[in-house]
């Protein structure tokens, strides 16, 4: 039992931390709580649903495809919606509201297309798994594990070594100074879009392939993404996985002695203790309190 | 008689000290100038008086009162009045209301006058309207009143805090900057409104840049650098401090 | 026309919403997200009490009001602590705790199933059960809202709250007890909404946690920035607005498969709209500005 809540809580967790981390990228340059992000995981599994079921494609090239379209979204989300506010020099609380908007408007937009109930990316009936230390697993479990770890990385070695990645994190930590040396800020914010909603379109197929899909999906998965991105430390990657798989196990160890149903209450009462207590997260730096 | 005495105050943050071993004494009814280079820790002693900032060690007393726990909001109300360097107004709200929120209330800011709109509280509120007018006379801002203090100029900015800060009627002043970015006329008007303070019985602290202005107005200096005081005494004293001349070398015409 | 006036029953009860939510938002400048959770608390309290205690609605009403200030007055505290955005994601993540609690306290709100069956007000032993006579009631709690709100916000009381919306250090800096004031904002705006709640779950005689979604919460944070934050006719024209000009859809004939997701796609976009055209909304004149 205790064995299968920890596998649950894994799965569960890097699934988090995928969210997380693409929220983390977009957060570093923009600097609000992108909730719109949600929509676009969930964005992504319907893409998915739509081109393979819809189109036949085969199912790599539907999962590649849905997440450059993800991408595409994050984008014109960013123009249509965002950016407008930038040139208005607006405070993040305007952010937020119309990333609420943005949110509501898509996932509707999901539910007029393909309707409000229940759909599913599996093909066939659910294998039987194998026994590892007493939890059981199934092949689907070990590919959302290992692809959404290997996104995770890839999206960390992306920060750390590429010039973008250089460049998103200069725009992050020294916006003036970003400009000062030529970095054109709308651009970084651009690429930053387009990779972290690739990983939300990806991190919202991995786990269509093993729970049902519905237009709603996309507001738990944000909420535990932000509920990661906090405990880790708002901004800092590493931080983003280790806040994903600690909500993960928490969550599923939570309910090892009480029902299933209480698991968005245990996120969310670790979100008001860590906001309370470390607003700043476990690998955050403390946040600068305002000068007067 | 002391109307503020500091001790030994310390204040750190990560690794600087904006307040070192810190201690000096106000008179009352003076009116003393801090000054130092940018980044000497002026604003800090601001913070930690007024209870924004809680030290690292070190004691406050206000008449002969230690306030090193108040918050700030007590601390107000016990009468220390401040200003902010980067002028603190309520924007979006009109001059008229910004002194009004300077005026303490006896009954009528409670949930229960609210509510049953007593007349106690009209009365008060007719009484305060007619002080925050006067202030607003004080510093020639009456003309403005109903406009949104957003709307206000930098320099009528400065001026309307001051006139909130009157509201308060605090017996001690903590004025940061309160000249900073003035049009020399509008200068003159602040220094002559805190003289008239003195006159009134008030104590004054004020942190102010340019040196021949605090030579001119103030009693007493306090220097600062790197949170330490490195002088104290009158303006004469201070100008042949050979320490404050080496502080200020290059930087300006002390 | 019994159609019109439920329209206007349930507009009533959201410009109660609206009107409680303006005072901590639009007046105070407090980042809530959760407010739906209030009316949740109120909705709850009176429907259990009349269902197994069977006591009165109006009795029912006035607890249900107090428990959701009490929720109101916790609620608080972390808003002393906690500022904008991230006060935002408290707030909202406290209403989903208390939609989680609505789902799953089975043994006492019986979960998903819901409600069915609460008793309807009565005046001298005869039900209030026509909708004429309920929108007499509901008219009768907004108009106290609405004086209540009023006078609160028009006093030296409501220019503190003012001043703690425009500059938190300033209200503190001129003596004000800052914290006391936020305080008690959420627990009068608690209350109403409480009341609200009430007044809903008497009326369909049937409750269930999927009335409360935090959806429902920015539903109502829509009105009010619709109408403007900090103007009580605002927040009539934004609720009125937002609660009527979607049954027009239905109007239309178009299906309820279409007509709500459409509906929700109109809401979204508008708050997008607002928030680059129009951030004071229809007729106000605050709005959020960067400090
Ligand atoms: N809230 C804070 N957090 C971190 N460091 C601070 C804070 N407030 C002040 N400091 C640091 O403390 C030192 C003293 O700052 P302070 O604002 O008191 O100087 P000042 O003498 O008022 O300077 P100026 O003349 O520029 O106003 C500076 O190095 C400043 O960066
Ligand atoms: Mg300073």
């Amino acid at each position: 039992m205790i064995q299968q809540l920890i596998l649950s809580g894994i799965i569960a967790g890097s699934i988090y931390a995928l969210i997380a981390i693409g929220f983390t990228i977009i957060y570093r340059t923009i600097k609000f709580f992108n909730f719109a992000h949600g929509v676009v995981y969930a964005a992504g599994a319907y893409l998915a649903y739509a081109l393979f079921f819809l189109l036949k494609l085969n199912p790599i090239l539907s999962f590649f495809l849905s997440l450059a379209m993800a991408a595409l979204l994050g984008i014109a989300i960013d123009r249509l919606a965002y950016r407008p506010l930038r040139k208005h020099n607006a405070p993040s609380l305007i952010y937020l509201i119309a990333s609420f908007g943005v949110f509501i408007f898509i996932q509707n937009l999901i539910q007029l297309i393909f309707g409000a109930q229940i759909l599913t990316l599996r093909t066939g009936p659910v294998k039987e798994g194998y026994n590892i230390l007493g939890a059981v697993i199934t092949n689907i479990q070990v590919l959302i594990i290992g692809v959404s770890l290997i996104l995770f990385f890839l999206g960390w070695l992306f920060i750390l070594k590429t010039k973008l990645g250089k460049a998103i994190r200069a725009v992050s930590d020294d916006p003036v100074g970003a400009r000062v040396v030529g970095i054109n800020s709308e651009r970084i914010i651009l690429v930053a879009f387009a990779i972290g909603s690739a990983l939300a379109g990806a991190a919202g197929i991995l786990i269509s392939l093993e729970t049902n899909i519905e237009p709603t999906m996309g507001l738990n998965a944000i909420l535990k993404g932000i509920i990661a991105s906090i405990v880790g430390g708002v901004g800092n990657i590493p931080g983003a996985l280790f806040g994903g798989l600690f909500l993960g196990l928490a969550e599923n160890l939570g309910i090892w002695k009480i029902q299933a149903g209480w698991k968005d209450t245990i996120a969310f009462v670790i979100l008001i203790i860590f906001l309370l207590l470390r607003p700043s997260g476990i690998m955050g730096v403390k946040t600068e309190k305002e000068k007067i | 008689m002391n109307i503020l005495q500091i001790q030994n105050l310390v204040k750190e943050f990560d690794g600087i000290k904006a307040a070192d071993v810190l201690s000096f004494e106000i008179e009352e009814n003076s009116i003393v100038a801090l000054v130092g280079p940018n980044g000497s820790g002026k604003t800090t002693v601001f913070n930690l008086i007024t209870g924004f900032l809680r030290p690292n060690k070190g004691r406050i007393f206000f008449e002969r009162r230690e306030i090193i726990s108040f918050s700030p909001y007590k601390i107000a109300q016990l009468g220390i009045g401040r200003t902010f360097q980067n002028i603190r107004l309520f924007p979006q709200i009109s001059v008229m209301d910004n002194v009004m929120l300077g005026l303490p209330y006896e009954q009528g800011e409670s949930l229960s006058a609210a509510l049953f709109q007593t007349k106690k509280m009209k009365l008060e509120e007719e009484k305060n309207y007619q002080k925050a007018e006067e202030l607003l006379k004080v510093v020639g801002l009456e003309k403005k009143k109903d406009e949104l203090a957003e709307n206000l100029s930098h320099g009528q900015r400065k001026l309307l805090e001051l006139a909130r800060i009157l509201a308060l009627k605090p017996k001690l002043f903590l004025l940061d900057e309160p000249t900073a970015g003035l049009f020399p006329e509008t200068k003159k008007v602040m220094f002559d409104l805190i003289r008239n303070l003195k006159d009134k019985g008030k104590t004054i602290l004020f942190i102010e840049h340019d040196i021949n202005s605090v030579m001119d107005i103030a009693e007493k200096i306090i220097v600062l650098n790197y949170g330490k005081k490195i002088a104290e005494g009158k303006p004469e004293e201070i100008r042949n401090n050979k320490e404050v001349q080496k502080v200020y070398l290059g930087k300006t015409n002390l | 026309m019994e159609y019109l006036i439920h329209i206007i029953i349930i507009a009533g009860i959201y410009i109660i919403l609206s009107l409680s939510l303006n005072i901590i938002v639009g007046y105070t400048g407090l980042a809530a997200l959760g407010h739906i959770s209030f009316a949740a608390i109120g909705a709850y309290t009176s429907s259990l009490l009349a269902l197994n205690f069977g006591v009165s609605p109006w009795i029912g009403l006035i607890f249900g009001a107090i428990f959701a200030s009490i929720v109101g007055l916790i609620v608080g505290f972390p808003s002393l602590r906690i500022k904008g955005d991230y006060l935002a994601l408290a707030t909202f993540g406290l209403g989903i705790i208390i939609y989680s609690i609505a789902r799953n306290w089975v043994s006492l709100t019986r979960g998903p199933m819901g409600l069915p069956g609460i008793p309807q007000f009565s005046i001298f032993g005869y039900e209030i059960s026509s909708v004429w006579s309920y929108l007499i009631l509901v008219l009768i709690f907004v108009i106290i809202t609405y004086f209540v709100i009023r006078n609160i916000t028009n006093s030296p009381f409501g220019r503190v709250l003012k001043g703690i919306r425009e500059d938190e250090i300033a209200t503190a800096a001129m003596g004000k007890n800052v914290n006391k004031y936020k305080i008690i904002v959420f627990v009068v705006g608690a209350f109403f909404a409480g009341i609200a709640g009430s007044l809903y779950a008497h009326y369909i005689t049937f409750i269930d946690p999927s009335s409360f979604t935090v959806m429902e919460s920015i539903v109502v944070l829509l009105m009010v920035v619709f109408g403007g934050m900090g103007s009580l006719a605002g927040s009539f024209i934004g609720a009125s607005v937002l609660v009527i000009f979607p049954e027009l859809l239905r109007f239309l004939g178009m299906p309820s498969s279409i007509a709500a997701p459409l509906r929700q796609m109109i809401y979204g976009l508008l708050l997008i709209v607002l928030m680059i055209w129009r951030p004071q909304g229809l007729i106000g004149r605050f709005r959020f500005k960067k400090t």
